[in-house]
């Protein structure tokens, strides 16, 4: 026997295909959710015609990090990969850390620009005008993003630029926040 | 309207709870014919969207041009399927058919490379990314535990490659062979078309209780709760980090090098380690203590390089480590605590070059 208190409860039923099948497509609802799950009237879980769940709680934000190891403090000739998305994605943050303090940069400073492979700018991000610039082992992050759309196939770069004479980064490491969308 | 519709229903156990004791899945939704989208028995979720991918990039560093080295890129808790890999420089080399690097990525169980890159006939652009072509339908299955690697040896005089970056795009596999594949037809519940409506099929609105509770022979799988989190002990519940730390020298056993900040309360599963160079455990003074430390300096977990006997594991270059047992207390982090990689040594440590860890966790909330 089942649990009373569940209103949908299957328990052991004879067969071997899924307890629930659904066949979407072929009428006015194609494009509605298979699953939708709400909390007091706002959607909380969810699963698209498409197959995509968007659940709530910490499961659909996504982190990638990459460690650039030590960035010098005039850097203007390098421009870095740091990962490519093979399906659509939404940016939502993206923080920086260092190992080690950085010097004084109340004049000398790094900004790095955040890009998609086609140019279009993520964020770009000056370090502070404080002593040390950056705190080690602190993560920062680089502000409210310009653009958030990731594409399939789309990779993001980082271009630094240096202020004055620059800031060195000891052990840069980037953490990229993000959303799945498609 | 929904097909299937339960909102504010009394009772506190979960609206939809479904209990299998066989391979069935609990739930299969197809478009136009095609399955996108499955819950298995065990909770896990088979999903043609892009939900089934992860990522991890590891940023190997400068390459010398007559390098003959090995990287560790990826450990996992569980086997999954490597689907793409991309690499990139942050400076130009340029193609010479004479002086060349080859980057080729292994599995430590396979002897063929998942796939090979060389500058012979095209160069590394800056910034912009090399996908690896037509990936090896066996070296792609990375079995709990292996290594995925990557190898760089040079051709004549070989090439600097600067920042090079490699970035692997992969599937968790799927444990119960079952789930994703063909099955019956007889369900207990089947759906066609559902009507005209904006609906979803299925829906659950409530204030006090979890929304569905899928159990296997009893024992729970996967829950969703009131806000939608799911709670599951399937392998795609488990995420990835993984991080070059870079060289680390006697001079480093003062830094705290930051390795993991999570978005939401996580709990560390496993950590693995490993390094580009080869390192016998033959040092009893000599040797790097390495710890994963919270931000409140206790200790996650802890390791040695280089020594001392008997304690330290001998590690061949490129491959991960298990770093041992998770003290689960610091091992449990919200999203204002953080993860660090501290060293110590008795002696004068030797150098560990591009120190790599792995973290596995999972998302409590």
């Amino acid at each position: 026997m089942g649990n009373p208190k569940a209103n949908l409860n299957i328990v052991n039923p004879p067969g071997a295909g899924p307890i629930i099948r659904s066949d979407q497509g072929v009428t006015g609802r194609a494009t509605a959710d298979f699953i939708n799950f709400q909390k007091n009237n706002s959607e909380v879980f969810s699963v698209d015609y498409n197959g995509l769940p968007d659940p709530g709680g910490g499961d659909a934000k996504r982190q990638l990090m990459v460690g650039l190891g030590d960035l010098i403090a005039d850097s203007d000739a390098l421009e870095f990969y740091l990962a490519t998305w093979v399906v659509a994605c939404t940016l939502t943050n993206i923080y920086i850390a260092v190992d080690t303090d950085t010097a004084d940069g109340s004049t000398n400073k790094q900004t790095l620009l955040f890009q998609i492979d086609d140019d279009t700018q993520i964020a770009s991000f000056t370090t502070a005008a404080d002593n040390p610039g950056i705190a080690a082992a602190t993560w920062t992050t680089v502000g409210v993003l310009d653009s958030t759309t990731i594409a399939a196939g789309n990779s993001l770069e980082l271009l630094p630029s240096k202020v004055s004479s620059g800031l060195a980064l000891s052990n840069l490491i980037i953490l990229i926040e993000y959303t799945v969308s498609a | 309207m929904p097909v299937l519709d339960f909102e504010d229903t009394f009772g506190s156990d979960p609206a939809i709870i479904m209990d299998v004791n066989n391979d069935r899945s609990i739930m299969a939704h197809y478009l136009n014919g095609t399955k996108v989208f499955e819950l298995c028995r065990d909770g896990f979720i088979y999903t043609t969207s892009g939900w089934k991918y992860r990522y991890v990039s590891v940023n190997v560093g400068d390459v010398a041009a007559d390098s003959e080295l090995v990287y560790p890129l990826l450990r996992c808790k569980h086997d999954v399927t490597i689907t793409n890999i991309y690499a990139g420089t942050d400076t130009t080399a340029a193609a010479n058919g004479t002086n060349y690097v080859t980057l080729s990525v292994f599995n430590s169980e396979v002897t063929t490379a998942l796939s090979t890159l060389t500058t012979a006939s095209t160069a590394f652009t800056l910034k912009e990314d090399r996908a690896f072509a037509s990936l090896d339908s066996t070296a792609v299955k990375l079995k709990a535990g292996s290594t995925l690697y990557a190898s760089i040896a040079a051709t004549g005089d070989g090439v600097a490659l600067s920042g090079l970056t490699i970035c692997i795009a992969f599937t968790i596999d799927r444990p119960v062979a079952a789930c994703g594949a063909a099955q019956a037809d007889d369900n207990v519940i089947r759906i066609i078309g559902g009507g005209a409506s904006t609906d979803g099929l299925i829906e659950s609105d409530h204030l006090i209780r979890d929304h569905m509770s899928i159990r296997f022979r009893g024992v729970e799988t996967l829950n969703v709760d009131l806000d939608g989190k799911m709670h599951g002990t399937a392998p795609d519940q488990f995420y990835y980090h993984v991080i070059n730390v870079g060289d680390i020298l006697d001079a480093d056993t003062t830094k705290k090098v930051p390795i993991f900040k999570p978005h939401c309360t996580c709990q560390i599963e496993a950590i693995y380690f490993g390094q580009s160079g080869t390192a016998a455990a033959d040092a009893d003074t000599n040797y790097l203590q390495v710890y994963v430390r919270h931000d409140s300096d206790e200790t996650v977990v802890e390791n040695y390089i280089h020594g001392p006997y008997g304690a330290a594991v001998d590690m061949t270059a490129g491959y991960l480590y298990d770093m041992g047992e998770i003290n689960e207390q610091w091992g449990k982090l919200t999203s204002s605590e953080t993860l660090e990689l501290q060293f110590a040594t008795p002696g004068t440590a030797t150098t560990v070059t591009d120190l790599t860890v792995v973290i596995c966790y999972k998302k409590l909330d």
